[in-house]
Parts: structure tokens; C-alpha cells; sequence
């Protein structure tokens, strides 16, 4: 997987390529981590780019929304593929990341 | 049973690199499978990832290291999955393993996750290995 962590305008945005799988998944949260303690609070994850996620990202993900929220920040995910979006509603943790249509969009009302 | 449109193979051990392999091998075989649309291919795919993975993370050898072997066969009107854990303890399932758990979870949704997106998903124990058989017929047969 590769990651790239940009600042946007009230955030900061981070893209994950590749595959979140268990191979992946250690590696997402280990890019949030360093992204929270350098200071990024609130995180938008870019999963256009994911090719294909499991139980294992879905796990990171939930990880990395409690990182981001026990630092005092957020994190909200968008841009999500067809595979990404059918894990999230299987699992149900749309109730708890709802995928935003664009990363711009993620923090719009905030 | 409709004629093998694609069939694949990969063997290592059981590591987390082999999870990488095996999505490599059912990309390169839904190449000759294109008339099995994304509504069965993608649940079948996460199916095998989620039984793959939990092999490496769970399966246990007696001494050495499990090797993991797989073979899959797609067909317009069933898409086949065996995964041979050899040289493994029998498989202990524990109980509730199929059922979801909440979105605060941080893992356990594997098994849970196969056993919804399969028709068909068994363990059973042959010849000192645990043997894995997944199944999912496609809803709309292709071609």
C-alpha cells in the first residue's frame, strides 16, 4: 500500500493506495498515527485508490476513527469504490463512517 | 455443471505475504472470467481473502510452520474454493464465529463475513489437514 498525506483547507487529507487487507491494514494505521501526532486532528482517508478492503482494513478503519477521536479529531472516509462500499454496508459500519461523496465534502458542514 | 472457465493455484506458508498472492492469482483469473459479473465476483473474492486470512492468523502446526494450498475453479453456475491447511492443528471455530459483531469491533467479522457472502462454506478434517470448501453459486448465471 502507499500512502500520501496533503493539507487541505480545514483538514487534511489522506490517500491510501492499493489493497487494505491484512497485509495493508497495519500499515493504514500506522500512516493515521503519524499523521494524528504530527498534529493532523482532522483526517479525511481518500479510499478511491483502495482497490479492495477486508475485515482486516474495515478493523483498521474503526482503529483509526478511535485514534482520530481520542486525540480530539475526526476522521471521515470518501470517494469509496464499489468493493469498499459493499464491506461497509455488510458490516454495517456505514451507521458509524458514512462515506462522503468527495473528500471536499467530508468536513463542508463542520 | 457448466464447463471450467478459470481455475487457479497458489501454496506457501502461511504468512500474511500469501494473502497478497492469492488476490494477485483471482485477478489474473477473472481475466478469463469476465462473464461472472462484480455481484458474485467481489463477495467470492472477500470470501476466500477472509477464510485465507484467518488461516494465517489462526491456523497452529504441531512443529514447523502450515502451509497453506488453494485451488479455485470458476464456472458460469458455481465458483469453487479449497483451502487445504496442512500440517495444521484441527480447526477449532469458536462458537458465535458467525455472528457479526458491532461496529465498534476492531476484528472477528472474518468468518462472519464468508459465511454471508457464501452459498456454501465447510471445514473438515482429511489426512492430517483441515480442508476448507467454499462455494457460491452466482444469481444471475452468466452466459
Amino acid at each position: 500500500m502507499k500512502f500520501a498525506v496533503e493539507e487541505r483547507a480545514g483538514y487534511t487529507e489522506v490517500t491510501a493506495q492499493g489493497r487494505l487487507n491484512m497485509v495493508g491494514a497495519p500499515l493504514l494505521k500506522a500512516a493515521v498515527s503519524d499523521a494524528l501526532e504530527s498534529g493532523h486532528k482532522l483526517l479525511v482517508l481518500n479510499l478511491g485508490e483502495t482497490e479492495f478492503m477486508d475485515s482486516s482494513g474495515l478493523g483498521a478503519l474503526v482503529g483509526c476513527l478511535k485514534a482520530a477521536r481520542q486525540a480530539g479529531g475526526d476522521l471521515r472516509i470518501a470517494n469509496v469504490g464499489e468493493q469498499v462500499q459493499m464491506v461497509l454496508k455488510l458490516t454495517s459500519i456505514d451507521r458509524i463512517l458514512t462515506p462522503y461523496p468527495a473528500v471536499e465534502d467530508a468536513y463542508r458542514n463542520a | 455443471m457448466r464447463d471450467l472457465l478459470a481455475e487457479g493455484h497458489v501454496r506457501g506458508s502461511a504468512t500474511p505475504q500469501i494473502v497478497d498472492a492469492v488476490q494477485d492469482e483471482l485477478a489474473r483469473m477473472w481475466i478469463d472470467a469476465m462473464v461472472i459479473g462484480p455481484g458474485d465476483r467481489l463477495p467470492f473474492e472477500l470470501a476466500v481473502i477472509e477464510v485465507v486470512t484467518n488461516t494465517v492468523k489462526h491456523a497452529r502446526p504441531p512443529g514447523g510452520e502450515v502451509q497453506l494450498d488453494l485451488e479455485v475453479e470458476v464456472r458460469a453456475d458455481l465458483l469453487l474454493a479449497r483451502l487445504f491447511e496442512l500440517g495444521a492443528w484441527p480447526a477449532i471455530i469458536p462458537e458465535g464465529s458467525g455472528e457479526m459483531p458491532g461496529p465498534e469491533a476492531e476484528a472477528g467479522r472474518g468468518l462472519a463475513l464468508a459465511r454471508q457472502l457464501l452459498t456454501t462454506i465447510t471445514c473438515e478434517r482429511h489426512d492430517g489437514a483441515n480442508v476448507w470448501t467454499l462455494t457460491l453459486r452466482p444469481e444471475h448465471e452468466a452466459g
